[in-house]
């Protein structure tokens, strides 16, 4: 069987190249956002990625031929993380004290294991919540451009970053004071 | 921005991974399914309009209207293109979130229907408790509702009575979050859902007529709190009883 028939089995049109460019050009920052939605959840990111990006091939000739692809691509993602999450979270959910940190970063510098409580807390805010914050933070969309992806007002974006801010550094303090280890840190610090 | 935020962003910054090798034999592979998928629900609709056109050719030959046709058989399935609703009082847990055939079977464990609280075709099972969550009284209880035997598009209501919906509340709507670091307060659920019995996929594996949705319960206290379960074509709700019952 040549490549050529193999697509036509899997229902694969003749002409994609375009969309098969733009996966390649584009996985990288939409699979690290999969990644932030999901928690650092690397299977459900990528089954994540890969249920939203058969959709858009399905739509790609309407999709891909205006500008940017990326953009709507990257909302259909955050979209589907959030509709998503009640059957996604199946995963034993367990509290962020819990959670214990990576054994590589807690001997690694303080840097990465700020990094590495913030990731976590990140991973235990509200599916929207979080999202706001991936849109904010990571992809850099403005407060307008992230209530145009989440189809909410530039108010409720306003107020959904403040309280998971809040949400994050309530949780990052938290976790902070009961990380033995973090403790005698502190102590020392002092 | 605030030091806070600068964090963050170096936190997402860092995360980055690279993608995932056979990502695009993974979509193209999905796509192949979503074919299949499609074929086997244009058969079935197919099917559907042809069965459709007996009843009506009938009703025009005996000049009566062409309503639906009336059986004994409670509980007919609402028609494809209106869609399940939630009942009123209710939030409606529809099929984008549940787990349909073995994806729902093979996530329950072996014996749950002897561990489960039944009122047919419906039942809860305990997957487990988080006592005193946010400092307050209240109990998360992470439940699975599964629902058997129903035909596609049917709904069973579940509501707690008015006397105890200060005590319970369901947290299967479509915002709620299931998290044991959460601040819940009783607000943060609802008082009654429609859950609905959701078509298997199509695919061979996916053969038992079962649904699952993954939610919980917020009760007040150590309590035992009844709620009432309608489903289709019965007149009066069976009563059970959730929370700490012994």
């Amino acid at each position: 069987m040549t490549a050529g028939d193999q697509r036509d089995v899997l229902g694969w049109k003749d002409g994609d190249e375009s969309f098969e460019d733009f996966v390649t050009g584009s996985s990288a920052r939409l699979f690290t956002t999969a990644l932030l939605l999901t928690g650092r959840h690397r299977a459900e990111a990528e089954d994540l990625l890969q249920s939203v990006l058969e959709r858009a091939y399905r739509r790609w000739r309407r999709i891909g031929q205006g500008g940017d692809p990326e953009p709507y691509v990257r909302q259909m993602l955050v979209n589907a993380s959030v509709d998503r999450w009640r059957v996604l979270r199946r995963r034993s959910e367990e509290p962020l004290l819990a959670v214990r940190a990576d054994p590589a970063a807690a001997d690694q510098a303080a840097e990465i294991a700020d990094r590495d409580l913030l990731l976590r807390a990140l991973a235990v805010l509200p599916p929207r919540q979080r999202a706001v914050l991936v849109l904010r933070y990571f992809s850099d969309l403005s407060e307008a451009q992230t209530a145009a992806a989440l189809g909410c007002s530039v108010g409720s974006v306003k107020s959904q970053t403040s309280r998971a801010l809040a949400r994050l550094r309530a949780l990052a303090e938290q976790a902070e004071k009961c990380e033995p280890g973090r403790q005698e840190d502190a102590v020392r610090n002092e | 921005m605030s030091d806070l935020e600068r964090r963050l962003r170096d936190a997402m910054i860092s995360a980055a991974e690279p993608p995932p090798a056979g990502l695009m034999e993974g979509v193209r592979r999905r796509h192949q399914r979503h074919l299949r998928r499609a074929a086997v629900g244009c058969v079935a609709a197919a099917a559907a309009i042809a069965l459709a056109i007996v009843p009506v050719a009938h009703a025009l030959r005996a000049g009566l209207p062409s309503g639906p046709a009336t059986s004994g058989r409670p509980g007919p399935a609402p028609a494809s293109g209106a869609g399940p609703t939630a009942a009123p009082g209710t939030v409606l847990a529809g099929c984008d979130n549940a787990n349909v055939g073995q994806a729902a079977s093979g996530n329950l464990p072996p014996n749950w229907r002897g561990r489960a609280a039944k009122a047919s075709p419906l039942s809860f099972l305990n997957l487990g408790g988080h006592s005193n969550i946010s400092g307050n009284r209240l109990t998360l209880y992470v439940t699975t509702v599964v629902i058997t035997g129903l035909r596609p598009g049917t709904t069973v209501v579940v509501r707690v009575p008015p006397a105890d919906r200060q005590y319970l509340r369901f947290l299967y709507g479509p915002g709620d979050s299931l998290n044991a670091g959460t601040a819940y307060t009783m607000g943060s659920g609802e008082s009654g859902v429609t859950f609905v019995m959701c078509p298997l996929d199509g695919s061979p594996a996916s053969s038992e007529p079962i649904t699952d949705y993954y939610g919980g319960l917020l009760i007040e206290g150590a309590r035992c709190v009844p709620v009432d379960v309608s489903p289709p074509g019965r007149a009066r709700p069976t009563t059970i009883s959730l929370g700490a019952c012994h």
